[in-house]
């Protein structure tokens, strides 16, 4: 801030290659694989290669739009919103009840929910595979919301505490004087003011349930429960190595999860500040 | 930071956590009423609390007693008590993945943190451009990792490569990492920081705006230069946030198992096949639940006492909270 009025050109200019530089790197990668989904077959493999995809095609969009693909986004879709709910439902008791009361066994119970957050899905898969087995619920939409809901749990538990933490509580203590319920001023004071804090769970949770693979992969057996990155992942063994295929479904896949990002990033900013100054 | 701090670097939000939870715990929704038994907050946090033992208490116990079994797919045989362990330390197999895990996790961390920072500093001030590039930075981190390991397998292939191409143009010779034994474990573990920067730019970015300016001012009126400043008084501001930052990464890297499937499948010769690959085909290839169970607890050990390990180092040294 100091400096910004006497920075010579030459450091602006710096900045700028820097800055381009960065985002070059970084987006070369989605823009080489959008290049290639618009491609028509004979372009794909053609070298030197055609850095703009010209003549266009949305051929590749249309074939994996009449192959399967709808099904697997309406099966991604499903899965990733009943996680949301889940989870949003759990971590707002849990957050509320470790950021407001004090009662024995409550740090027992609050380390229990955070070693969640140390266990990899892949650490779990084997077990949850048995249970689906055990119970017969393997390959169901039900399996796959309850193993993605508990890995994301503890982490929207804690970001939650930690954002109620930062809720001053005499609105609530002035509820209670007034004669509301504690389930009622948790529901009516505290749900609106903590709303920032409950899009950014939900986000953070759409996200993880709609890139979860491991899990998906492992307890669906059926082609019709695959999710998008398992539909995506057995593309290679169902149709071989088809490139222009391959990054259409990618780019779809990629899609939703971007706008969203790109939409409510600044609740997904806020969010994550305010929780780990808190947390950590 | 919230807004209700402002009392100086020396209260961290730590305190006025404390404080508040200190005030309510003498107010009127912790106290215990009457003093009574107050079942109210444990409904609150069953719920909770149950589901998570689903993937924690759960399926530590299993591959416990898994691990100690000799199994047939999920019937358990024999007690065999430590030898899944003892053959799997004894594998040559095992020892490559062991060092490829570690390899990939601390080169990965040590990057991912050091891009991170780095894009920090340059982009933390307002400006237009800024706002946009940390935006795109954080892309691949919301992208699912079968897409990206797809999009970087097409990219590298030695024969249609346009890196290759463009890297032919001006004379230098073509890249083809993945086909190497040397190249393939670095190309994943560059590609994987490339694909985390996001996270920990984010991080950063939160930690350097919780760093009052007048800190920085000091420094500055004190003659230190930018990477005196850089060294003495951003990073050991940035500790507990490098700290978070660090813990998440190498719990995530230990786990990941979409990237090496698809971008490298553990080839070429086994030379990027990490621990969490192995189980996975222990578990679903090989359908030794056993070897599968020791390796699950091998890789929560290895999480857990590096999460702790970090913990201890960073609290040693943090002297100003």
């Amino acid at each position: 801030m100091t400096t910004r009025e006497h920075m010579p050109s030459w450091v602006t200019t710096l900045r700028w290659v820097g800055l381009i530089l960065v985002g070059g790197i970084v987006l070369g990668p989605f823009l080489w694989a959008l290049s290639t989904s618009l491609k028509v077959k004979d372009d794909v493999l053609r070298m030197p290669p055609k850095f703009l995809p010209w003549p266009l095609t949305v051929e590749n969009y249309q074939g994996i739009l009449t192959a399967g693909f709808p099904r697997y986004l309406l099966n991604s879709t499903i899965v990733a919103v009943c996680s949301v709910v889940v989870v949003v439902l759990v971590s707002v008791h849990a957050g509320y009840a470790a950021a407001r009361y004090e009662f024995r066994g409550k740090s027992a119970m609050l380390f229990l929910i955070l070693t969640g957050m140390a266990m990899g899905e892949l650490s779990t898969v084997l077990p949850l595979y048995f249970f689906g087995t055990q119970l017969r619920i393997l390959d169901t939409y039900g399996i796959l919301i309850l193993a993605n809901s508990a890995f994301i749990a503890p982490l929207a538990i804690w970001f939650l505490q930690g954002y109620f933490r930062s809720i001053p509580p005499q609105m609530e203590e002035a509820a209670l004087i007034d004669g509301a319920t504690r389930a009622g001023a948790l529901y009516r004071i505290v749900l609106p003011s903590a709303l920032p804090g409950l899009i950014t769970v939900s986000l953070v949770s759409f996200v993880h349930s709609w890139n979860e693979f491991i899990l998906a992969l492992v307890l669906t057996s059926s082609g019709t429960m695959r999710t998008v990155p398992v539909g995506i992942h057995l593309y290679l063994t169902d149709y071989g190595v088809d490139w222009g295929s391959i990054t259409a479904a990618g780019i779809l896949s990629i899609l939703p999860v971007t706008l969203l990002f790109l939409l409510l990033q600044r609740h997904f900013l806020r969010g994550l500040t305010a929780g780990a100054t808190t947390g950590f | 930071m919230s807004s209700a701090t402002g009392s100086g670097p020396s209260s961290g939000p730590d305190t006025v956590a404390t404080r508040w939870s200190r005030r309510l715990g003498e107010g009127l929704l912790g106290r215990p009423r009457g003093g009574r038994f107050d079942l109210f907050p444990y409904l609150l946090m069953l719920p909770g609390l149950l589901l998570v033992m689903f993937v924690t208490l759960y399926p530590i116990v299993f591959a416990v007693n898994y691990s100690l079994m000799r199994t047939q797919v999920f019937k358990q045989l024999a007690f065999v008590g430590l030898a899944n362990y003892a053959r799997l330390f004894a594998d040559p197999r095992f020892q490559t993945n062991l060092v490829n895990s570690l390899f990939f996790v601390l080169v990965g961390v040590a990057l991912t943190w050091t891009f991170g920072l780095a894009l920090a500093l340059l982009l933390r001030r307002q400006r237009w451009g800024n706002a946009i590039l940390k935006t795109i930075v954080l892309i691949p981190w919301v992208t699912n990792q079968v897409v990206l390991a797809l999009m970087w397998k097409w990219l590298l292939n030695g024969e249609f490569s346009p890196i290759n191409y463009l890297l032919g143009l001006v004379n230098l010779p073509g890249l083809n990492p993945l086909i190497s034994t040397a190249q393939a474990l670095p190309a994943l573990t560059i590609v994987n920081a490339w694909r985390a920067t996001g996270f920990s730019l984010l991080l950063m970015l939160a930690g350097l705006s919780a760093i009052p300016v007048e800190v920085e001012e000091a420094a500055e009126i004190d003659g230190a230069s930018r990477w005196k400043q850089l060294w003495y008084v951003i990073i050991p501001l940035l500790k507990p946030v490098s700290l978070a930052c660090i813990i998440t990464l190498t719990i995530s890297f230990f786990n990941i198992i979409v990237l090496p499937m698809d971008l490298t499948g553990g080839g070429p010769l086994n030379s990027t096949e990490v621990l969490s690959l192995r189980l996975y085909r222990e578990g679903f290839q090989y359908y030794n639940m056993g070897s599968a169970s020791a390796i699950t607890l091998v890789l929560v050990g290895l999480d857990l006492i590096l999460a702790w390990a970090y913990y201890k180092l960073i609290r040693a040294e943090t002297y100003y909270r």
